[in-house]
């Protein structure tokens, strides 16, 4: 049964969990080694600061030759992830290299979010505030950074108040 | 549910973090990281390097070359052609392995001993040379064994002429080169004099004939080391034809196209599966007695981790390598494991959320950012840490803690 891959999963979670990088964690689901759940902790000294970012990572046997797929769950403002939490970063697709593990992706988003890429948007809205109006996209991450401190129920009825006002 | 997480990470999947921290064992857990594979992250199977002088798993390296032909530490370009065994990795792998064991357990051992709290300084037999070199010059001259707190030294047999080391001069040690008492704080100045300085006063056995004579005898025995065992009762001479043989092994990893290599198996070249038939791709696998059902597609993938596998195994050493009828089986569990594999998707990230909330809750504690802690600051650090202790994912990570606010004291008190 623990074919390659799922060594390979197994002590990068040994790896995590020992030797952990500062604001992040991971661990996967008790049923299946394949999905991990993961938490950013938005970087000091970022509008993100303090915020309890989720995401999940969906790996398949063809781990580590091929990067797994990341995805938000938690609701973001950021020049590089889409609407439905997934992510625009080169090392998730033609720069992923097989001694990447899950440390490195987390470690990896988690510097995105301090150093977005304005160049290759995926929220078009995020990265021209990024651009032009700094101190708007600042209100908005921050809008974002509380959502994050939400349970999901309170979430969603945090998005369909303002979806209401708008 | 915690439990079965512990239980992966208990499982028996070695691992560099079996080994205590740097603090307890230093450099042992680098030291088995670094004959572990970047990719799969065991220990190196069929070890070989890229010109950019990356090591990786031959088959690891050969199933991700065609993804990206750059070398997957540095990115500099890479490609089959310059594959090259690492034979002196693999002999390193392989004590390794045998080694590990033993050191794992001793290093557990020291682990738990420095866990206790420190005893009470016991009273050193001479306290007259508490200087730090001076005691290490003494223990590497004479084997001490230390059992519970008392520390007894057995005076070695004194090597190698007969002159023996006089217990009114605890503070000397005898010169390896002219066979005379030398202070131990001293001895490294002795040396760089050609022997001449720094002679311990009292020191009666460098002079008169018998040091003559242990000088000759001294003088004998590097000759006979450095003449590779010679006469001596050591090594027992080498023949030449086996000198030969030995040449021949080295070239091989070197130079495969030498003639004398005829008997090593060759790597399979690449097929350009495009321009194939799925018929001939079929036969291409029926001469290797491999199955051949399947669209060509898959007969294609099948055929490719055939290559892999293969080429790999003629990288590995010839005791190591694997019987064409176990790389076969090799070939079907891995195809049975792509078979299982479904990406899982999540549609409703709420509901997701919602049912894995206490797993996020533990996560978010897990991830925290500990305030910067300066030394002064490690009793709260550690009260901290043992407050999560019922909380967070893992004990593991609690240990881990702990562990790195003992590294920060161990730092600094070598460093005053």
């Amino acid at each position: 049964m623990s074919t390659n891959c799922r060594r390979r999963l197994i002590r990068d979670f040994k790896r995590l969990s020992t030797d952990p990088p500062g604001g992040i964690s991971g661990s996967p689901c008790p049923d299946n080694i394949m999905l991990w759940n993961a938490v950013i902790f938005g970087p000091a000294d970022t509008p993100f600061e303090d915020g309890t970012f989720k995401l999940m990572l969906t790996f398949d046997e063809s781990y580590p030759n091929k990067p797994p797929t990341v995805k938000f769950l938690s609701r973001m403002f950021h020049p590089n992830v889409y609407a439905n939490g997934e992510l625009c970063l080169d090392i998730l697709q033609n720069r992923w290299s097989p001694t990447y593990d899950v440390a490195a992706i987390l470690t990896s988003i988690q510097s995105l979010l301090h150093d977005p890429n304005p160049n290759s948007p995926a929220n078009a809205e995020a990265a021209q505030l990024y651009r032009e109006n700094m101190k708007e996209y600042v209100r908005r991450v921050r809008a974002t950074v509380e959502d994050s401190w939400l349970d999901p129920d309170e979430q969603v009825a945090m998005e369909q108040d303002s979806a209401g006002q708008a | 549910m915690a439990s079965m997480l512990d239980r992966l990470l208990a499982s028996d999947i070695s691992d560099p973090t079996d080994f205590p921290d740097a603090a307890t064992a230093p450099g042992l857990r680098a030291f088995d990281d670094a004959v572990r594979c970047t990719i799969c992250r065991e220990f190196y199977d069929a070890p070989v390097t890229l010109t950019c002088g990356h090591c990786f798993c031959s088959a690891c390296i050969r199933s991700a070359l065609p993804e990206q032909q750059t070398c997957p530490t540095c990115r500099k370009p890479a490609s089959e052609v310059h594959i090259r065994k690492d034979v002196a990795m693999e002999t390193a792998v392989q004590a390794w392995k045998n080694a590990r064991p033993l050191i794992l357990r001793l290093a557990s051992e020291e682990a738990a001993r420095k866990a206790q709290p420190p005893q009470p300084p016991h009273a050193r037999h001479d306290s007259s040379h508490s200087e730090r070199t001076g005691n290490k010059r003494r223990r590497l001259q004479s084997p001490v064994i230390v059992s519970e707190d008392e520390v007894i030294v057995v005076p070695s047999s004194p090597a190698p002429s007969g002159s023996s080391i006089s217990d009114s001069l605890p503070d000397t040690v005898l010169c390896p080169v002219c066979q005379k008492q030398v202070p131990s704080q001293k001895i490294n100045a002795h040396l760089d004099s050609n022997c001449k300085r720094f002679l311990a006063e009292g020191s009666t056995s460098g002079s008169g004939p018998a040091a003559e004579s242990s000088k000759s005898k001294q003088k004998q025995r590097w000759n006979q080391l450095f003449s590779g065992g010679g006469t001596g009762s050591g090594a027992p001479p080498r023949s030449k034809d086996k000198d030969k043989d030995k040449d021949r092994e080295k070239g091989k990893g070197k130079a495969r196209a030498t003639p004398d290599t005829d008997d090593e198996p060759e790597h399979l070249p690449k097929v350009a599966y495009d321009i194939h038939p799925q018929k001939r791709i079929a036969e291409m696998l029926a001469e290797w007695d491999l199955p051949t059902h399947g669209d060509k597609a898959a007969l294609t993938r099948r055929h490719k981790k055939w290559i892999v596998l293969y080429n790999a195994n003629v990288d590995r050493a010839p005791v190591h390598r694997r019987t064409l009828d176990q790389l076969r089986g090799d070939l079907r569990k891995a195809e049975d494991a792509e078979q299982k594999t479904r990406k899982e998707t999540v549609d409703d990230p709420v509901a997701y959320q919602k049912a894995n909330k206490a797993a996020f809750a533990k996560l978010t504690e897990a991830a925290r950012p500990k305030k910067a802690v300066p030394a002064t600051a490690i009793p709260a650090v550690q009260t901290q840490a043992e407050d999560h202790g019922g909380q967070t994912t893992d004990s593991a990570k609690t240990g881990a803690s702990l562990v790195t606010a003992e590294d920060v004291i161990d730092v600094d008190s070598e460093g005053s």
